[in-house]
């Protein structure tokens, strides 16, 4: 029975992660990567080549060790986990809560979360990428814009006339 | 390193953006020009339009899909000064739209959400859901927002115009008034809603060559109108000609038998209308079924033919029950046809979604309204619930109420429901609003003191008006609304003169949480025979369950 080879994922700073193969295909990225250099399990390599016993290397120049290996605990949580594909229930998926095991896990300081944000988005992880942005809007919800502002070092470059037009442009849809 | 919000990608920030109420998205919109850019295209992508406040929660995402032109939060603004507000939005929009026309270009959606029926107006002097609407907006809407994809409108007044439709390229459904607007469909629209149609047409008019967009269409929508659905599906069928088959994942039909058998015509054309669909293609199916005439099977037979004949690989189902009985056993036999539908098609694992509407008395005064009766239609589902062994979410937006017609069922709950401090502390108090009212019995005639059924099925009522769409299908995809009821009107609810009544809005929510207490029993207790179950909306009161198991009630 042939042993399935092992992927190593290598982050910027040069640190090496040995992962399942399923573990690394929740990112969409590599898993199509994958599909190019693997043959898929159970389907014929008439290519048999004396490198087939050694691990695949895969390079991601975006993302640092500490970020990636948030990732990939990520990862291997839900390794043995399908989600449903972006076409069905889209809206249901949309309005649904953020996954109590998620949250508990994007409970991290506010770098490391758009870090996890932007590594999810270059890797293609829809649903850690949902979640990331899910967090960061239950952190927005209920705010002040000045409240806003604060929390997420946001530097206020309206003029008063701009902010006076503009508050006028949207009270329509002010929650009052 | 990223350090601030702002240094985020901008498709992130927009995704961000999105998860947002539309209160988040004005604020975000206000903190600096780059996330003004980008929140208000998210702002205005989806906008609804309608009489009640937007039911917000921090417990989920579903106040963020729409942007609504509504009503007030403040429960406690009077009826008058809310529809000042309603109109004054809408002019405000009107005006924002008209001086920055580049607001235009991010409206993809707008829908008109209304309560159920006309019906259920608490009082005839009010303006009804349309004529709150003001036309100039929706005219204006029509002539410059160019990349409209979806307007959502069961109204004959605010509709899209035949004019329209070469504005609009990217248009992907249309709610249809006048046959006429066949013949200039554009070829984008994919989803067809028959409204009630103004005029009979002339059939012949209507050849293969006019129906071509109809062959390509993925979702059919017939009207309840038992006329418009014989015009158009004999207008259809009569155009296909041999062979041609229809590939629509989404169909509506009707399935009625009233008093005069007048609908036999309906029911043929439907049933020539399954014979020309691809039935493997068919994933959302939504059938409004009823039979009046107690002696007649035709129901049951219905049923049995869909099962047997057609093998339905459905994700959604939704069943509506049309009658003009109050009787339990019309419900009952009702409830044996569709379970026996439920039980014997052959998608079981397959089906996600199931939505079921029954149509209890406004008032709860049902015939037959025994205990026994309800046993025997409670344990009916419990047997066939658990044979849907993929469902994740179910939706009854009328359990409550169906409920409540059991009276001896509601005094339970009043009297000796559940025992936790907020029952203990509520439930005496709704005791002594029943001691202290009385409503008018349509039936008798006769002023009469209030009772437990009405008490439940009014308070239930205005719940399930939360899912602003009655259709079910589509229910969760729009906006909840708030609903509030002021524990009066009604049937004449009312009170003695000398009698100081502190009963108003804001002991509604207090009565819905004792509700939802007594809904989670039933919710519990069929999550335990349906593993795969995560979703259910009992009366438009939200149950989600958590990772542990454990139900947990989402806005109550």
């Amino acid at each position: 029975m042939a042993v399935e080879r092992k992927i190593v994922i290598i982050t910027s700073d040069g640190e090496r992660f040995e992962v399942e193969r399923k573990v690394a295909e929740k990112s969409i990225l590599i898993k199509n990567m994958l599909k190019n250099l693997l043959p898929v399990e159970g389907e014929e390599d008439d290519d048999y080549d004396e490198d087939d016993d050694e691990p695949i290397e895969v390079p991601t120049q975006n993302v640092r060790s500490a970020v990636m290996k948030n990732i990939l605990h990520w990862c291997e949580h839900y390794k043995d986990h399908t989600f449903p594909d972006d076409e069905q229930d889209d809206d249901s998926k949309k309005s649904a809560p953020i996954d109590a095991w998620d949250k508990n896990f994007l409970n991290v300081d506010q770098e490391m979360l758009y870090e996890i944000i932007l590594a999810s988005n270059y890797l293609n992880i829809k649903p850690l990428l949902n979640s990331g942005c899910k967090v960061v809007a239950e952190m927005i919800r209920g705010k002040s814009p000045e409240e806003i502002r604060k929390t997420f070092n946001i530097v206020n470059d309206f003029t008063p006339e701009e902010e006076v037009a503009i508050r006028r442009e949207n009270e329509w849809a002010e929650d009052r | 390193m990223t350090s601030s919000l702002e240094e985020l990608p901008d498709d992130v920030i927009s995704k961000i953006a999105s998860y947002l109420p539309q209160q988040g998205k004005v604020n975000l919109a206000y903190c600096s020009y780059k996330l003004y850019t980008l929140a208000l295209p998210q702002l205005y992508k989806r906008i609804s339009f309608g009489k009640a406040s937007v039911l917000a929660s921090t417990a989920s995402f579903q106040d963020s899909v729409f942007t609504h032109v509504g009503y007030s939060a403040n429960q406690l603004v009077s009826e008058e000064q809310q529809l000042d507000i309603f109109d004054m939005r809408q002019q405000v929009l009107l005006q924002s739209l008209q001086i920055n026309i580049e607001l235009c270009n991010y409206i993809e959606e707008i829908a008109i959400l209304s309560q159920h029926d006309n019906s259920r107006e608490l009082d005839a002097t009010k303006r009804s859901d349309y004529e709150c609407l003001y036309n100039e907006l929706f005219d204006y809407i029509q002539d410059n927002c160019i990349n409209l994809r979806f307007f959502r409108s069961k109204s004959p007044t605010i509709k899209l115009q035949s004019s329209s439709f070469k504005k609009l390229p990217n248009l992907q459904n249309h709610c249809m008034f006048d046959l006429n607007d066949i013949k200039c469909l554009p070829a984008s629209v994919k989803e067809l809603e028959i409204g009630i149609l103004s005029e009979t047409p002339n059939i012949a008019e209507f050849g293969p060559t006019n129906i071509s967009t109809l062959l390509q269409l993925d979702s059919l929508i017939l009207s309840d109108d038992e006329r418009s659905s014989v015009i158009f599906l004999d207008m259809l069928l009569k155009s296909l000609t041999c062979g041609k088959v229809l590939n629509i994942k989404t169909l509506k039909i009707v399935h009625y038998h009233g008093f005069n058998d007048y609908n036999h015509i309906s029911r043929e054309l439907v049933k020539r209308l399954l014979d020309n669909l691809n039935i493997e293609v068919l994933k959302n199916l939504e059938i409004v079924a009823g039979c009046d005439q107690m002696a007649c099977a035709c129901l049951g037979e219905f049923t049995k033919y869909m099962t047997t004949t057609y093998m339905f690989k459905l994700r959604k189902l939704s069943i509506i029950q049309k009658t003009v009985h109050r009787d339990h056993n019309y419900t009952e036999k009702f409830d044996v046809a569709i379970t026996e539908l439920l039980s014997n098609m052959s998608n079981n694992e397959s089906l996600a979604y199931l939505f079921i509407r029954h149509s209890p008395p406004l008032d709860c005064q049902m015939g037959n309204g025994f205990e026994g009766n309800y046993i025997k239609r409670r344990d009916l589902y419990a047997a066939v619930l658990p044979k849907l062994t993929g469902l994740q979410t179910l939706v009854s937006p009328t359990i409550m109420q169906s409920l409540a017609c059991y009276e001896q069922l509601v005094s339970d709950l009043l009297w000796n429901g559940c025992e936790c401090q907020h029952c203990t502390d509520y439930l005496p108090l709704f005791d002594h609003y029943l001691m202290k009212h009385n409503y008018y019995d349509s039936r008798s005639g006769l002023t009469k003191d209030a009772i437990s059924p009405v008490l439940f099925g009014c308070a239930s009522d205005m719940t399930s008006m939360r899912l602003s769409c009655y259709d079910g299908l589509q229910t969760l995809e729009l906006p909840l609304m708030d609903r509030n009821w002021n524990f009066h009107g009604y049937f004449g609810i009312g009170h003695e003169d000398d009698f100081d009544c502190q009963f108003n809005q804001s002991c509604y929510r207090p009565l819905v949480t004792c509700m939802s207490h007594f809904l989670k029993d039933y919710v519990e207790e069929l999550g335990k025979s349906m593993p795969h179950l995560s979703l259910v909306c009992f009366s438009g009161v939200f149950f989600v369950r958590e990772d542990q198991g454990e139900w947990r009630c989402l806005y109550d």
